[in-house]
């Protein structure tokens, strides 16, 4: 049954993720900009992402394309499984924290980055996920992967890194 | 009174060279038309202070936009100034003899005296405000994988710089109060990202916005009372107003996608802001109070960070798309130009005269004309030099 369901929703996410595709990303499963369907807020803050462990949990990095949030279809095996990450440890809290490239100005980077880790938020809330453990943290261009300014420096550079708070 | 005979003086300028003569409702503006520019010198100012005072006095005529730094001979205006225990004593006298365009007294020290000199006389020659004794927030960064932004403050001739913060974070986007003597900026110190006032006159900070998820962006409102700022603890940032002094917020957006750099009209009445709901980054303006958001069509696709002028008249942003240039929107005709040369620029923030924009360029802090496009080095000994904001 949670199997079906599971299978469901990642149908529906590939879905809205084509319809979309000609347009603007759109980090989890919602229709276009004039649906009214709105984010989960976010939860009480807990935790320091700044000292977060964000080693465990590194190969669950999402990785984004230019000026998107939206979750591609290659990303979402690596957020099926962190999912099943936080429902086999329902107590752990976690961080996710957005990064973009060094190209754009600061305070857009800012809030990009942040739109990416609320779009992965949303998407594990759309997977089972409980949301309440689940909080957010947007670094702009500021925490870079590689220091380098080239096309594979910027493709991992932006990304959403989930950390476990502690 | 000094002003009229201003314009007296003027005239003989204005019928030789293609200058434009504008009448407003307060006072004649003369806009000097772009390579037309008022001979004026500085005699030498007596004192120990008085070579850095003629220096800085010369400097800021230049950088006015509005003067040539000649030979006395050659001057239609000599600026003469004498050090007094408080300040300054300066006069501008017109070659023709007469009336002098400014004579008055100026508070400080000899550099502080000496920008308010060449602001009383850039008012007096053309009727706009100058910006000689504006001052400029930003912010500036350790180089590195784990580096540290700080917020500083400095004249805008890039002097007497100094660091504000020691937070040891990521500071962001500073900006000042109407009045000069706040500056509210965005930190991640806490862990998260909170907006914080700092007070000039009192050194003492408050926090205003720890929502959960990311509070920044922050401006004040043209009365002090209110800042505009992206939160994103509905899930998704969102632009809100909350009390300057902290408050609950008032949500004025509702959009999926990304919403950030709001700033204010200068009657307080609208909010320019940018979203990405439609597309790449674009400029929308809404109510204060909220509203439907109209998108502004400035015919490039990539832009962000909007100032609106002090005159109401125009709205400057950032050119990602470009490379880094600096475009300005004219509200009235609608139309979009591009009034920058070169690449790397961001972060546009109006001087007082609405017409001088101050900018960072690939880390180091622009003194950028958009009449003319000339961009001049606002130096200091910070690299990294980002989202700088002026006094007005």
């Amino acid at each position: 049954m949670k199997n079906t369901y599971l299978t469901l929703l990642a149908l529906l996410a590939i879905l809205t993720g084509c319809s979309n595709e000609a347009k603007k990303g759109d980090g989890a499963a919602f229709g276009d900009s004039s649906d009214s369907i709105s984010d989960t807020a976010l939860p009480e803050r807990s935790g320091n992402p700044d000292t977060a462990d964000y080693e465990t949990l590194k190969s669950e990095t999402v990785l984004f394309a230019y000026d998107s949030f939206t979750i591609e279809a290659k990303e979402r095996p690596k957020l099926d499984k962190l999912a099943n990450y936080l429902s086999n440890n329902s107590s752990t809290k976690i961080v996710i924290a957005g990064h973009t490239d060094s190209r754009g100005t600061p305070q857009y980077n800012l809030a990009l980055s942040e739109k990416r880790a609320n779009a992965v938020r949303q998407y594990l809330i759309g997977l089972g996920a409980n949301g309440s453990n689940i909080s957010t943290v947007g670094y702009g261009e500021d925490r870079p992967a590689s220091e380098a300014e080239n096309e594979s420096a910027w493709n991992q550079n932006r990304r959403a890194s989930p950390g476990i708070l502690r | 009174m000094l002003l009229s005979l201003a314009m007296k003086f003027i005239l003989p300028i204005l019928l030789l060279t293609p200058c434009l003569l504008s009448a407003q409702s307060a006072a004649p503006v003369i806009v000097i038309e772009q390579t037309r520019k008022v001979d004026v010198a500085v005699s030498a100012i007596a004192g120990t202070e008085g070579p850095l005072a003629t220096r800085v006095l010369e400097e800021d005529l230049k950088r006015s936009g509005a003067c040539r730094v000649v030979e006395p001979s050659a001057a239609a205006f000599t600026l003469s100034g004498t050090l007094t225990p408080s300040g300054m004593a300066g006069k501008a006298s017109p070659k023709t003899g007469g009336a002098p365009l400014v004579e008055s007294s100026f508070s400080g020290d000899a550099r502080r005296a000496a920008h308010q000199f060449a602001d009383a006389f850039i008012e007096a020659l053309t009727g706009t405000p100058g910006f000689a004794s504006s001052r400029i927030t930003f912010a500036s960064a350790s180089a590195g994988k784990n580096r540290k932004k700080e917020i500083y403050i400095s004249d805008i001739d890039g002097a007497n710089a100094r660091q504000l913060t020691q937070d040891g974070a990521l500071g962001y986007g500073p900006k000042f109060s109407p009045d000069g003597s706040k500056i509210a900026y965005s930190s991640d110190k806490s862990g998260y990202r909170d907006t914080y006032v700092i007070d000039l006159n009192t050194k003492k900070r408050t926090c205003v916005a720890q929502f959960p998820g990311q509070n920044t962006g922050a401006a004040f409102s043209p009365d002090g009372s209110t800042l505009a700022l992206s939160l994103s603890k509905f899930g998704n940032p969102e632009i809100c107003t909350i009390p300057s002094t902290g408050g609950e917020p008032t949500r004025l957006t509702n959009a999926r996608g990304t919403d950030c750099s709001p700033t204010w009209s200068p009657d307080g009445t609208k909010i320019v802001y940018v979203s990405d709901e439609r597309g790449s980054p674009g400029l929308y303006v809404l109510p204060a109070t909220g509203g439907t958001p109209e998108k502004l069509n400035t015919e490039s696709s990539y832009t962000t960070e909007p100032d609106w002028s002090p005159d109401g008249k125009k709205i400057a942003y950032s050119i990602t798309s470009g490379g880094g240039q600096i475009g300005v929107y004219d509200i009235e005709s609608k139309k979009a130009r591009i009034v920058s040369r070169g690449s790397g620029l961001e972060s546009p923030s109006w001087t007082r005269n609405s017409r001088h924009l101050v900018c960072s360029q690939n880390g180091t802090l622009v003194l950028l004309d958009s009449m003319t496009g000339e961009a001049i080095k606002i130096p200091n000994n910070l690299s990294k030099n980002t989202e700088p904001n002026t006094t007005r």
